[in-house]
């Protein structure tokens, strides 16, 4: 899954340790290398702990809440579950670079909704680049 | 005073580590006695098609010397799932070659996976490709003899087996002429097996005991070991779907798919009617089920049992698979 992600933080948000970020992401551009893949989108809205702001260095607690779903494509699956809600805890870092200007970030944790019926697993991971806007 | 790093972290690691031992212990194997004298897991029963000198259930040793009535008959290749045994096609079996003779006769080749079928240590042991060799080898030894006509009908984990052959290429010299597919498993319901490798080592062992009949027919226990291998072919049949494959020239498809199901997500009828293709690029065909059934070919020895809708939803696809292997081309 790709896609892009906004995010927020002020020091009036526990002194810049609490950030609210909002994403989207899809399989959709996978596509163009495997054309059979699901189409699948992700809306999530992710409230992030940092615990090392002003380090290179930043560890991290988030939650994921949001909303799965994929593209059925033809009748005969119309009766398939294709949506599900979304609500995960991970742990990662970020990596404040050129000042916290631009970073990198990894993260890994669990889904707890993970339906019989859905194309989704408990077992989550992130990984990106931001830039301060 | 500098703090004892012993008492900080070695504490509480020992304390995680006697932890996870004890879970570990708690979830090995274990086969007690009723365990022995009663489920396939003990030594005792076994699958009468994995016994030496057993030669009724495969047609390519049932039939010595076929001759060219034999050879001209469809034969159809049923392969079990996960953990079952060639029980979950003897219905199918008796409706072929009994029940539906007057309509043509149609030899039922049933072949037990490996590992499967004899005890939980076979089973433990062994990986996934050993469980679809038999699959080959009895397709190989039919075609050999010469039949003609030769089609597969799988279910759940024999599916996935089945289309990583396909994808192989393994069917391309002589392809069989129809491919059945009852509750194929591409995405696990149980969507915790992908986490097979982390939890696995932890969980040791996922028993799942069933009704009397099912416990000597399947396997109750199922070790970590045989859960990896699960979650890695099918995740492998997902990710080659993904990329797409077709069918060898010649090979037709059906997908039966209950719409409701504990272990096969329905979703993975989606996925193979996308990445699955015919030779000429065409879908093949998929019937999503309204039942709850994983694997409606075998009823008997159900808890509770099922209904008269699952056992008329049987015959039919019973009939369908039956007629078409009948069919000319």
């Amino acid at each position: 899954m790709l896609g892009p992600e906004i995010g927020y933080s002020n020091y009036s948000l526990a002194s810049h340790r609490l950030q609210l970020k909002a994403a989207y992401l899809t399989s959709r551009l996978e596509q163009v290398f495997r054309e059979n893949i699901l189409r699948q989108d992700y809306f999530l809205f992710s409230p992030v702990w940092h615990f090392g702001r002003n380090s290179i260095f930043d560890p991290t607690i988030q939650m994921d809440l949001g909303y799965t779903r994929y593209d059925i494509e033809n009748g005969i699956f119309k009766d398939l579950d294709n949506d599900s809600w979304i609500a995960a805890a991970q742990v990662g870092f970020a990596l404040n670079l050129f000042q916290g200007e631009y970073g990198l970030y990894y993260h890994l944790g669990y889904n707890f909704i993970a339906p019989e019926s859905s194309m989704v697993y408990p077992g989550v991971f992130g990984i990106g680049l931001w830039m301060m806007l | 005073m500098m703090p004892n790093p012993w008492k900080r972290y070695g504490f509480p690691a020992a304390g995680l580590m006697l932890i996870l031992a004890a879970a570990c212990q708690i979830n090995q194997v274990e086969c007690d006695q009723k365990c022995v004298d009663f489920w396939m897991d003990g030594p005792l029963v076994n699958d009468s098609c994995g016994l030496e000198g057993n030669l009724n259930c495969r047609v390519s040793t049932r039939i010595e010397s076929p001759d060219s009535l034999d050879l001209a008959k469809p034969v159809v290749i049923a392969v079990h799932g996960y953990t079952a045994s060639t029980y979950e096609w003897k219905e199918y079996r008796t409706y072929a070659e009994d029940t539906a003779r007057g309509f043509g006769t149609v030899n039922v080749s049933m072949v037990l996976l490996g590992g499967h079928g004899r005890d939980i240590d076979a089973f433990q042991s062994s990986t996934w490709r050993e469980w679809g060799r038999p699959i080959l080898e009895e397709y190989h030894a039919l075609d050999s003899l010469g039949y003609k006509n030769i089609s597969f009908a799988c279910a759940s984990t024999g599916c996935a087996l089945l289309m990583e052959y396909i994808r192989g290429g393994n069917f391309k010299a002589k392809p069989p002429k129809w491919v059945f597919m009852v509750d194929p498993i591409v995405v696990p319901s149980e969507k915790l097996l992908a986490l097979a490798n982390i939890v696995g080592p932890i969980l040791g062992n996922s028993p799942n005991p069933g009704s009397d009949t099912e416990n000597a027919h399947w396997y109750t226990n199922r070790p970590q070991e045989t859960l990896r291998e699960l979650y890695e072919v099918i995740n492998r049949v997902k990710n080659d779907l993904e990329t797409g494959f077709s069918l060898p020239k010649g090979t037709q498809a059906r997908v039966y798919k209950s719409k409701r199901d504990g272990s096969a997500d329905p979703v993975g009828a989606l996925l193979i009617w996308k990445g699955m293709r015919k030779a000429d690029g065409s879908h093949i065909e998929v019937e999503m089920e309204d039942s709850h059934l994983h694997v409606m070919t075998r009823l008997k020895g159900r808890e509770p049992d099922p209904s008269h809708a699952d056992s008329l939803l049987q015959t039919r696809i019973f009939s369908e698979m039956t007629f078409r292997v009948l069919a000319n081309p």
